[in-house]
């Protein structure tokens, strides 16, 4: 475990010297919910106000988009750059390599989430129901779950020119299927099934629970459900078939 | 001497993507090789790119699995136990790099987590002339110091056997040279060296022991020296005349085994430096007038070129 820690403050250290990706991470999604807030859009469905919609919605976005692009990209550089060979000439195991690397991203996640909804309750007056358990347990869920995709691309993908479609395949359908920004039920019926399958839908819908409504389990629990099962689903198949070392 | 590592009838196989154009789906890149490294010495791997070098390393150093073969390392079975060897080896890959952002200092405490009983960053970089750059990071760092670098890393956990792959590859002759006189400072501390290389020169100059290594198989071992001695052609010395000269006179020089000539360039293989002396006393007694004399002695290439039938570059 103290070899993990080590990593795991090591990746926070390099996050916060590479002043570029800070800003891409920290800033750039503050600026996007700031303008998306501002949209004079008052109610897109029902009685939800559509800066209150859109926070839990960036939040979901900004949790997928710290697995799928940041974590599989940056895995992938490692590898290529045989960094991550030299920790394999080391004690250190596998399971606890990555375990340093992906709690660095939940970190950073967790430090973007409190960001967001900071400018979201005190600026644009966005409603947050303090359900602080039902939120971390989501967050936790939905990062396990995308960090989880990012760990798997950076396996398939050998290089960042085989990373970058692999990510836009997977990413692009998340973000404009997943109830993030536009709510799927102005979508067609068709659209809407396909969306009902995807772990993403549920993390929008059940941030969306926690953040707007006071907490009521027989709603969130679903949705926490559903996480729950994509996260041991991919977690089972990450470990049958994550690969760091070749043959 | 005990033997620090032992390997026997070690084989690597690769998957290929597709046949190759003898029909087979895998490449062996080594064939079933055996030797043995005892403790204390520098032991260089030798031959030229694909001869399975890398490999047969990356095998010892428990990065890669053999397809068949037993290996113990510093007594323990590289298949049952990698980690309990991880523990006590270090480690300077052919090509690796090291988080960005990072000091020198913090990578070298960053491995050390990694590790129980290691040493001090600062007396890491002192070793390694570093210490002026303990804030820096690897970026800033030439080719040599990023070597010297790289093998502090590898030396944090105090390990028993060293494996350094092409340690000076694409360095100037300056760092090269300052390179082996670190490599030859650590292996007076006691620890064992395994490297590969392909400049005979290094292997020479370095190693104990030398494994000629070509197309996955090893072709000798011994003792630098020995190899060369065992040639039969070890040592050429050659001269300009300025007329003919009859090569009688050499017939029964000593150690005189073989005479080319080709006006105006006499060449002699002697069996030894030793009979230089007299070769030069002999010219001078028949009052031959003589130049450009050269000494050429035998060196790994020609080990190399004996043993294989090519040369390095072929």
């Amino acid at each position: 475990m103290a070899a993990t820690y080590q990593l795991f403050l090591a990746n926070l250290k390099i996050l916060y010297r590479d002043r570029t990706a800070l800003f891409w991470n920290l800033i750039i999604p503050v600026i996007i919910y700031s303008a998306l807030s501002v949209i004079p859009i008052k109610r897109l469905t029902g009685n939800i106000v559509y800066k209150d919609f859109v926070l839990p919605g960036m939040i979901t976005y900004v949790i997928m988009q710290g697995g799928i692009y940041s974590l599989a990209y940056w895995m992938v550089d490692l590898r290529t750059r045989g960094v991550i060979k030299r920790f394999l000439v080391t004690p250190i195991t596998i399971p606890a390599l990555v375990l340093g690397a992906l709690a660095s991203r939940l970190a950073v996640m967790l430090v973007q989430i409190a960001l967001l909804t900071l400018i979201g309750v005190f600026i644009f007056h966005a409603t947050f129901s303090s359900n602080y358990i039902s939120t971390i347990i989501l967050i936790l869920l939905g990062g396990g779950i995308f960090l989880n995709i990012g760990l798997l691309i950076s396996n398939f993908a050998s290089s960042y020119q085989s990373a970058s479609p692999i990510t836009a395949a997977i990413g692009l359908p998340l973000t404009f299927l997943g109830n993030i920004f536009i709510p799927t039920s102005l979508f067609p019926h068709s659209i809407q099934i396909v969306s009902g399958f995807l772990p993403i839908t549920y993390l929008a819908d059940g941030l969306r629970q926690a953040y707007l409504y006071p907490f009521d389990f027989s709603k969130i629990g679903f949705d926490m459900l559903i996480l729950l099962v994509w996260f041991v689903v991919l977690l089972l198949f990450t470990f049958s078939v994550f690969r760091l070392q070749e043959d | 001497m005990q033997n620090v590592i032992e390997v026997e009838g070690l084989k690597k196989f690769y998957p290929l993507a597709k046949k190759n154009e003898n029909g087979e789906k895998e490449f062996q890149a080594v064939k079933g090789t055996s030797f043995f490294v005892k403790k204390g010495e520098i032991f260089g791997i030798l031959g030229p790119n694909g001869a399975g070098k890398t490999t047969t390393l990356e095998i010892l150093e428990c990065l890669k699995p053999q397809t068949e073969g037993n290996i113990t390392v510093l007594g323990v079975d590289n298949k049952t136990h990698p980690g309990e060897i991880k523990k006590r080896i270090g480690v300077q890959l052919q090509s690796s790099d090291y988080l960005p952002y990072l000091t020198l200092g913090e990578l070298l405490d960053l491995f050390s987590s990694l590790y129980k009983g290691t040493q001090k960053s600062t007396d890491l970089l002192a070793l390694v002339n570093l210490v002026d750059k303990e804030h820096e990071q690897v970026k800033s760092l030439s080719g040599g110091q990023k070597q010297r670098f790289t093998i502090a890393t590898s030396l944090v956990n105090k390990p028993e056997i060293l494996f350094l792959d092409e340690p000076t590859t694409g360095l100037d002759p300056s760092a090269r040279r300052n390179l082996w006189m670190l490599i030859k400072q650590i292996n007076e501390t006691g620890i064992t060296i395994v490297l590969t290389t392909h400049y005979m020169e290094e292997a020479e100059f370095l190693c104990n022991r030398v494994a000629i290594m070509d197309k996955g198989k090893i072709l000798e071992i011994d003792e630098p020296k020995k190899l060369i001695e065992r040639l039969s052609k070890t040592t050429q010395l050659s001269f300009l005349v300025s007329k003919p000269i009859d090569h009688d006179i050499f017939k029964n020089a000593p150690g005189v085994t073989e005479i080319y000539s080709e006006f105006p360039k006499i060449t002699l293989e002697i069996s030894s430096l030793d009979h230089i002396g007299s070769i030069v006393n002999l010219l001078k007694q028949h009052s031959i007038d003589f130049s450009g004399f050269v000494v050429k002695t035998a060196t790994l290439e020609d080990v190399y070129l004996d043993l294989t039938g090519h040369s390095f570059e072929e």
